[in-house]
């Protein structure tokens, strides 16, 4: 009797369930059969939340707004798109089940507060504001604008671009060029081949290394701030105004022209022009080091460099 | 209170990984899911969060004076202007800090690439590795191929006292190879998986590179007590490493 009574339960309850999985699998055999994907949506969003966004090919593009709400328009052409979110973490993303997939597309905004981490393989990824900024990419171009806070950008053969950028930059690039343009705080930006272009910056701290880039410096320098820039045969151009600073240039096989008056040292070693000089007083610590390259050290709006 | 993917301890171990966004999705899911069913871990996770966002609200602190210009000018010391003939003598007699010696910082560099390469190696070996390839890493070979002839660089003095005896000398180069050549397997190993344009981008830096190498050995061979030079081959070499890293570390064009 007892044996009786619970097979009855166990069937009510399956006939009970049948309905509720039903749908599920409908769903999910709908997906599988999409060949793209879509999201329209609005959720809320905390303010120093964090937002997450990475795919392969295509393109990101964020914006931000004066809300606590992310607001997200991707599309996929026949890649899944995975989104979670939570008061705290937004992160969109996608993949295929089928091993290929053509472009996807995210157009998002994010809260002028949120911290923003992005990361492509090809594609191109364009950011205006957000308080902390990572982004990275394989061969796409990483643009990334109005950012309150740090920002990171990478790439290995895409164009690196920052503008305004107000607690510091950090930059990698292999063969890709890196701009930075008004960037207050440290600046540490590395290059293999690509050329690094520093415009309008007020830091304290910059340092730069190359190897066959060249690098350009300009912008306001702080007395008590350290400046370095090391590259093996690119060439590196300092615009540098007359408040106290004090140069160390080294360079083996180069060239050394400078706007200011210099002195070579003495115990230079052969073959190799090392000079030390100040200008108004010292202060500020420049350091210019390369094997091959030519080092110019210029007065801002004097350039003898421009292209 | 032990919920079906997390207990309250697991919650607690993992919270402050949660505050600081570095915890993975699927253990995010699992604590807020606990913290659903749990009215103890739900009141901690809304206590914590509340006081993390008044902590970030705070106005930052300024020193009431700066202290940087007066230790400046204490550190600046002036460029005095010695005769050729005299320098050696007088840097001879200019006791240095051990670490301040060209020597020494290249091989604490070496030491903190090898740890870097180290974690690298852990970070690359526990995902599974796609199908071997190999396309050769001629741009590499230098590096490991004239490690032996390259000069040994004294090791940082140990901080025990070592009355009587020479330092340790620790062959840096022969790091930086041993280093290179592991990281570059991995490249090897990762190639398939990038697409050929950035194959070529990479392959055509690592030559960059390996000539700035080659260039400053062949510098270095001339003026071996140059440690200007020093540098430029010690960066050079952290630049290739750095290369390499980044490529072992790329995602999958899929």
């Amino acid at each position: 009797m007892c044996a009786r009574v619970y097979s009855i339960l166990c069937l009510a309850a399956l006939m009970a369930a049948t309905p509720a999985l039903l749908p599920a699998q409908r769903h999910h055999r709908d997906d599988d059969a999409d060949v793209s994907s879509r999201i329209d949506t609005t959720v809320a969003l905390s303010s120093g939340g964090v937002v997450e966004l990475s795919l392969i090919s295509g393109e990101v593009k964020v914006t931000s707004w004066n809300r606590d709400q992310v607001r997200i328009h991707a599309t996929s052409d026949g890649g899944l798109l995975q989104f979670d979110a939570s008061g705290s973490r937004v992160s969109l993303s996608v993949r295929s089940d089928h091993g290929d997939m053509g472009d996807t597309e995210y157009e998002v905004t994010i809260p002028a507060g949120a911290r923003l981490s992005t990361h492509s393989v090809s594609a191109d990824i364009t950011t205006d504001g957000g308080s902390d900024v990572e982004a990275r990419s394989v061969s796409g171009d990483v643009t990334i604008s109005n950012v309150t806070g740090r920002a990171t950008i990478e790439s290995v053969s895409g164009t690196l671009k920052a503008t305004h950028v107000g607690r510091g930059l950090r930059a990698n690039t292999v063969s890709g060029d890196l701009t930075g343009n008004d960037v207050t705080g440290d600046i540490d930006a590395q290059s293999t081949s690509g050329e690094i272009v520093l415009g309008a910056t007020k830091s304290s701290f910059v340092r730069t290394q190359t190897v066959s880039g060249d690098t350009r410096f300009g912008g306001t320098v702080d007395r008590a701030g350290r400046y370095e820039f090391h590259s093996h045969s690119g060439d590196i151009v300092l615009a540098v105004p007359s408040t106290g600073v004090t140069f160390d240039v080294n360079t083996f096989s180069g060239d050394v022209q400078s706007d200011y008056p210099m002195t070579l040292q003495p115990g230079s070693e052969v073959g190799q022009k090392h000079m030390e000089f100040s200008i108004n007083g010292g202060g500020a610590r420049v350091t210019a080091e390369t094997f091959s390259g030519d080092i110019t050290v210029e007065r801002p709006g004097h350039s003898s460099h421009e292209d | 209170m032990i919920d079906q993917l997390f207990t309250c301890d697991q919650f607690d171990a993992a919270l402050s990984d949660y505050l600081e966004s570095t915890l993975d999705p699927a253990a995010r899911a699992a604590l807020e899911s606990h913290a659903v069913r749990c009215d103890r871990c739900r009141a901690l996770l809304a206590d914590v969060s509340a006081i993390t966002t008044s902590a970030a609200a705070l106005p930052e602190l300024e020193p009431s004076r700066d202290l940087w210009p007066g230790i400046v000018d204490r550190i600046a010391a002036p460029v005095v202007t010695l005769p050729v003939a005299g320098r050696r003598a007088a840097d001879r007699s200019f006791v240095r800090p051990w670490y301040l010696e060209p020597a020494p910082l290249a091989a604490a560099a070496a030491l903190l690439i090898a740890a870097t390469v180290s974690v690298t190696l852990l970070a690359t070996r526990t995902s599974p590795s796609g199908p071997s390839t190999v396309a050769s890493t001629g741009a590499s070979t230098p590096d490991t191929q004239s490690v032996d002839s390259l000069p040994a660089i004294p090791a940082p003095a140990p901080r025990v006292k070592n009355v009587g005896s020479k330092p340790n000398v620790v062959p840096v180069q022969q790091i930086y190879a041993s280093e290179i050549a592991e990281l570059d397997s991995i490249v090897r190993d990762r190639r398939s998986q990038l697409d050929t344009g950035t194959v070529a981008v990479i392959e055509k830096n690592l030559r960059i590179i390996d000539q700035a190498i080659a260039q400053s050995r062949a510098a270095l061979a001339r003026d071996p007590n140059s440690g200007f030079l020093h540098n430029q081959l010690n960066n050079a070499l952290n630049q290739k490493i750095a290369l390499l890293r980044t490529v072992a570390l790329l995602p999958a064009r899929t």
